[in-house]
């Protein structure tokens, strides 16, 4: 779809923002792949073969991830930045020892809780029909 | 990203193993290195037993207000990842009751047993 010419010129080339990691985006996707293999690095061929996305896209997105200090390539081989994983790992451990406290918020505590929440997750019956 | 006194859930239950998502409140503000991308946060929990939780008193809501009683662990500290953790938002909690869990939380980290 075309968009106005204002919008075009508006566009800023240097694009400094950090980019969208939605998991249905295609950095997004790449991001969390490395992000849960962290103790690994891939090869771009051993990403493409994992990772759901267009196979020519790889390659541009990896790039883009790395100006953004998203991830590392050495050599051939990608991995998460060590940064991004340390502070991804912050706050999984955080919930881990704040769940071994209180049992973790149960079925009931969430659904009790998400009919008053501003922007509520995703209920947790839709997650588990994704599952099955 | 998000706002001091704000009350996001986290972490994405499919980015771990483990189950539910809980609520966390907010509370660092913008001078954090990474303001747009990072937070740090406290956890809520359901539980009134824990020594040192408080109670979060209805008129600290400002919005979203779960009904069921709630507390924080002013001790049980994450920083979040806002697009790698968070999945949603519960509302948020004035100002002078972040305050005061800010407060609660730098004491744990403050070594100067004189002052206890």
């Amino acid at each position: 779809m075309p968009i106005p010419k204002d919008e075009f010129q508006s566009i800023d080339e240097s694009d400094s923002s950090r980019p969208d990691l939605a998991p249905d985006t295609t950095q997004g996707a790449v991001f969390h792949f490395l992000l849960e293999h962290a103790d690994q690095a891939f090869r771009q061929r051993e990403i493409v073969d994992a990772v759901d996305v267009p196979e020519g896209s790889v390659g541009p997105t990896l790039k883009r991830l790395e100006e953004h200090g998203l991830v590392e390539h050495r050599d051939r081989f990608w991995a998460v930045a060590d940064a991004e994983h340390a502070v991804a790992s912050a706050g999984f451990h955080s919930a881990a020892t704040a769940d071994d406290v209180d049992g973790g918020f149960s079925d009931e505590d969430v659904e009790t809780w998400m009919e008053t929440a501003v922007d509520p997750v995703e209920s947790g019956s839709e997650h588990d029909a994704e599952r099955s | 990203m998000a706002d001091r006194g704000a009350v996001v859930w986290a972490p994405d239950p499919f980015k771990t193993s483990s189950g539910n998502p809980r609520p966390w409140l907010v509370v660092s503000g913008d001078r954090l290195p990474y303001p747009d991308e990072e937070s740090i946060a406290v956890a809520f929990t359901t539980q009134s037993h824990h020594p040192g939780s408080f109670a979060v008193p209805s008129d600290a809501w400002l919005r979203g207000e779960p009904n069921q009683e709630s507390y924080v662990l002013p001790w049980t500290v994450a920083t979040l990842k806002d697009d790698v953790h968070i999945v949603g938002k519960q509302g948020s909690v004035t100002d002078a009751f972040t305050e005061r869990v800010a407060t609660a939380t730098t004491v744990y980290l403050d070594d100067d047993v004189s002052e206890s």
